[in-house]
C-alpha cells in the first residue's frame, strides 16, 4: 500500500482532534469552548479538507482568524511536574533522551532517499514511530502524552496557521500579477546600459518581490524572464548559470528578512515560544544585507 | 474566499511540525533540557557560539551533500536551542531578552545552514527550478556549473556567519556577566 501525504493530513486532524477532546476535558482552562474550536476546525481542515469545496475552507480559515483575533486561544492546566521530577528523570534516562529526537530524522531521510513516499510522509511515519518509542521509554500514561503535546501546541497557540495563511496571502498577491509589476518598475528606473545599476536592480527586484511573496523560488521566474534575462544576459551577454544561481541566492536574503517566509521565520519563533514574534528576522537582518550585497558582487565578478 | 480556501489547504504540509509535539512534550517532561543542561556542564567550551557554528556547519554541509537532515521541529526546538540555552545559563540565571537572543540565534543557524548550502547540490530543487526556467526561455544551463557558483557563494556565507556567531559569544558574554548568579541546586 502507498503511503500518501492525505494519510499523514488525516494523522495530524486525528491529533488535533485529540487535542480538542483534551482541552474540553480541561476545567481550568480560561476558554476552553473557544480554543476547543479553534483546534476542532483546524483538526478537520487536515482530515476533510481535500473534500470540503474551497469556499467552505475560506470560510473555516476566517473563523479561527477571528477566534485568535478574540483570545480565546491560550494556555490551560496540563498536570504538568515539577523541576525536581525533570532532574531525577533526565539522570535517569540519560542519553535516552535524544533517541527519539534522532529516530524523526533518521527515518525522514531513509524514506525520502529509498522510498517513492516522499520526504513529508517520512517524517511523518518518523513522529509516528518516535512518538511510541517514546511512550515505551518513558512509560507514560497515553492521555498524559497528549496532554504535553497540547501544552507545546497551546504555547504555539493561533500562530501554528500562520505559515499557511501567509502562503495563502503570497498565492493572491502572484494572481494579482504583484511580479510583473515589479519587474517593469525596475526595468523602468534602471539605465539597462549601466551593468553595475542592473545588475543591483535585479538582485534588489529578487530579494524584495521574494519578501513580498515569501519564497524566492516563486519570485525567480518573473524576475529572471522580466530583467535578468533580456537585460542581463541579453543586452550584457552575462553567463545565464551564475546570473540564476545567484539571482536565487540574493532572493533568499529575501527569504531570511520576510515574515511571508513563515516556516523558516514565524514559526519557529512561535514553536521557541518567543515574546517577539519577528525575533528570528531581526537577528539575520545582518547577515542578510551582507549576502546580498556579497552576491551582487559576485555576480559582477564571475558572470560577466 | 475560495482562493483563501484553496491555498491555505495546498499548504497544510507547512504545519505538519504538529506531529512531533506529543514527542517532544513527552520528552520534555521526562526532562530533555535538564539532560541538555547537563551535558553541556560536562562540555569545558561549550558556548552558544560554538554550539550554533557546529550546528550551522553540519547543515550547511549536508544541505550541499543533499542530505534532508535539519528542521526547526526537528533539531532547533528539541536540541539546538535548549542545548544553547544550557550554554549560557550554567551560572547565571538567564532574563527573558536573553532568552529570546540566543533563541533567535538557534533558529539562524537552521536557516543559514539551509539556505546557503542546498544549492551547492547539483539535483536540489531550487537548481532544477532556475534550470526549468532558464531552458524554457532558450538558455542551457549545467547543473554542474551553478552548483560551482552556489559554492562561491556558500564559502563567503560560512567565513561570515562563523565571524558572526563568534562575535555575537562575545557580545552574549558581556550582557551575561551582568545578570544575577543561579541558585546552586543541591
Amino acid at each position: 500500500m502507498k503511503l500518501t501525504l492525505e494519510h499523514i493530513y488525516i494523522m495530524t486532524g486525528m491529533l488535533l482532534l485529540i487535542f480538542t477532546f483534551f482541552t474540553i476535558l480541561d476545567k481550568r482552562h480560561p476558554h476552553r469552548i473557544g480554543s476547543a474550536l479553534f483546534w476542532f476546525i483546524y483538526g478537520l481542515t487536515f482530515l476533510i479538507g481535500s473534500y470540503l469545496p474551497y469556499y467552505i475552507t475560506g470560510i473555516l480559515v476566517v473563523i479561527m482568524a477571528l477566534l485568535a483575533g478574540a483570545k480565546q486561544v491560550g494556555m490551560g492546566d496540563y498536570k504538568s511536574v515539577s523541576v525536581k521530577f525533570r532532574f531525577a528523570a533526565a539522570k535517569k534516562l540519560g542519553n535516552k533522551l535524544f533517541i527519539p529526537t534522532l529516530i524523526v530524522p533518521v527515518i525522514t531521510f531513509f524514506i525520502a532517499a529509498y522510498t517513492s513516499w516522499g520526504a513529508l510522509v517520512g517524517f511523518g511515519i518518523g513522529a509516528i514511530i518516535a512518538y511510541i518509542y517514546t511512550l515505551f521509554m518513558t512509560k507514560i500514561n497515553i492521555g498524559q502524552s497528549f496532554n504535553e503535546g497540547r501544552r507545546l501546541m497551546d504555547a504555539i497557540s493561533w500562530a501554528a496557521i500562520l505559515s499557511q495563511l501567509l502562503a495563502a496571502l503570497g498565492f493572491l498577491f502572484d494572481k494579482a500579477g504583484v511580479g510583473k509589476i515589479i519587474s517593469q518598475l525596475f526595468s523602468s528606473i534602471v539605465p539597462p546600459e549601466n551593468l553595475i545599476f542592473t545588475i543591483i536592480a535585479y538582485c534588489l527586484g529578487m530579494a524584495i518581490f521574494t519578501m513580498i511573496m515569501g519564497n524566492a523560488f516563486a519570485a525567480f521566474a518573473v524576475m529572471t524572464t522580466g530583467l535578468a534575462l533580456p537585460l542581463l544576459v541579453g543586452l550584457h551577454s552575462g553567463n545565464a548559470a551564475a546570473i540564476g544561481v545567484l539571482g536565487m541566492l540574493a532572493g533568499y536574503s529575501g527569504t531570511l528578512l520576510t515574515p511571508m517566509a513563515a516556516n523558516f521565520n514565524i514559526v519557529p519563533a512561535a514553536l521557541l515560544e518567543m515574546q517577539d514574534k519577528n525575533s528570528v528576522i531581526k537577528a539575520q537582518m545582518l547577515i542578510a544585507l551582507i549576502m546580498l550585497f556579497a552576491n551582487i558582487c559576485l555576480m559582477y565578478c564571475l558572470a560577466f | 474566499m475560495n482562493n483563501l480556501g484553496k491555498a491555505f489547504i495546498v499548504n497544510r504540509y507547512m504545519s505538519l511540525f504538529i506531529l512531533i509535539l506529543p514527542m517532544v512534550g513527552i520528552l520534555e517532561r521526562y526532562g530533555l533540557r535538564e539532560k541538555a543542561e547537563m551535558l553541556i556542564g560536562k562540555m569545558k567550551v561549550a558556548t552558544v557560539g560554538k554550539i550554533l557554528m557546529m550546528y550551522f556547519v553540519f547543515r550547511q554541509i549536508s544541505a550541499a551533500l543533499g542530505i534532508p537532515i535539519g528542521g526547526h521541529p526537528t533539531f532547533v526546538r528539541p536540541l539546538i536551542s535548549p542545548m544553547a540555552e544550557a550554554a549560557a545559563s550554567k551560572k547565571k540565571q538567564l532574563s527573558p531578552q536573553v532568552l529570546e537572543k540566543i533563541r533567535a540565534m538557534a533558529a539562524t543557524s537552521e536557516n543559514y545552514g539551509n539556505f546557503y548550502g542546498q544549492l551547492i547540490f547539483v539535483a536540489s530543487g531550487g537548481l532544477l527550478l532556475i534550470k526549468g526556467v532558464m531552458t524554457q526561455a532558450g538558455y542551457n544551463v549545467s547543473l554542474l556549473d551553478m552548483a560551482k557558483y552556489a559554492l562561491s557563494t556558500g564559502l563567503i556565507a560560512f567565513l561570515v556567519i562563523i565571524i558572526r556567531y563568534m562575535i555575537f559569544d562575545k557580545q552574549l558574554e558581556r550582557e551575561i556577566a551582568q545578570l544575577p548568579d543561579k541558585e546552586m541546586k543541591s
